[in-house]
């Protein structure tokens, strides 16, 4: 098959045997569940992550995106201002360094135009978010405090996310509604959420119940 | 004391045993993985290190496709 001749075929199997090796990159290359598939370069950077159909035509696909980001990188080596901040947003989207080094890379090289930033924005707010997200635990405390820095992020005007980090982000900042009896911004949770997984059959039993809380929260107010 | 000690041991023993017993279990299903069709058809590398070599000495990228042996 010609995509086995374009790429190094690498199979990582969690096996939970002691001696085996590799048993921590999953973790350590942003992957959270199985399958997980993802094109990397010699160093084990990653280039592109799968998100397509798990069929040959997606591989290719994706397989695509790899050898794009080959491109812009080999681009923005020899000098190109547009690829160099690009090449930061593509490597700040795979996961390569967070909002921070993002950030220190970002600066001196010129003013980004209005796709560029718009897609940084949203970016910088969702690696903000997953920093944020690695302290929390059981522990509710660590939960509160983290629903109170989103709560301070969306007060300071920055986007809600869209992606894989809308779900915490909100339910944090619904949760400490519910607890600070503040109906505006619970309302306001509880919208964002059923927009994104209102239709979703199992969230129907959570949204029942924070439906409930929600008409309390306003008789309360009353 | 001797006692106790002896008590401590054993429980160690048998935590020891079961502990090898379900490594070898593991070790049993990521055997048996080992031998799905995917793998057997294909050239897939196993070793992370090595498929960076190969991946610098070829020059293409690595498509990594990472599963379980441990749970189906």
């Amino acid at each position: 098959m010609k995509f086995s001749k374009d790429y190094v075929l690498y199979c990582n199997i969690t096996t939970h045997v002691e001696t085996d090796k590799d048993q921590e990159l999953l973790e350590a290359k942003g992957g959270d569940g199985f399958p997980y598939l993802i094109f990397m370069d010699s160093e084990g950077n990653i280039l592109a992550k799968h998100e397509e159909e798990r069929d040959a035509q997606g591989f290719a696909k994706t397989g695509e995106k790899a050898k794009a980001f080959l491109a812009l990188k080999a681009k923005a080596a020899k000098g190109d201002k547009a690829a160099k901040v690009d090449l930061v947003i593509a490597q700040l989207e795979l996961g390569h360094f967070g909002a921070e080094e993002a950030q220190k890379k970002l600066s001196g090289l010129g003013t980004l135009s209005k796709a560029q930033k718009a897609k940084l924005d949203g970016l910088l707010v969702a690696a903000e978010i997953r920093e944020i997200l690695k302290t929390v635990t059981r522990e509710k405390d660590t939960q509160r405090e983290a629903g109170k820095k989103f709560l301070e992020m969306k007060k300071a005007g920055k986007p809600a996310p869209e992606g894989d980090e809308a779900q915490p982000y909100w339910i944090l900042i619904l949760n400490n509604a519910e607890e600070d009896k503040d109906v505006t911004v619970f309302a306001e949770a509880l919208q964002a959420l059923k927009a994104k997984y209102g239709d979703n059959p199992q969230a129907a039993q959570f949204f029942q119940a924070k439906e409930a809380v929600l008409k309390k929260l306003r008789e309360e107010k009353k | 004391m001797k006692i106790r000690i002896g008590v401590a041991s054993a429980a160690l023993a048998l935590g020891l045993s079961s502990l090898a017993a379900a490594q070898d279990g593991m070790a049993e299903r990521r055997d048996k993985k080992l031998k799905s069709e995917f793998l057997t058809k294909a050239s897939w590398i196993l070793d992370f290190a090595k498929a960076c070599e190969e991946s610098k000495k070829s020059g293409k990228p690595i498509f990594a496709y990472f599963t379980r042996s441990y749970a189906p």
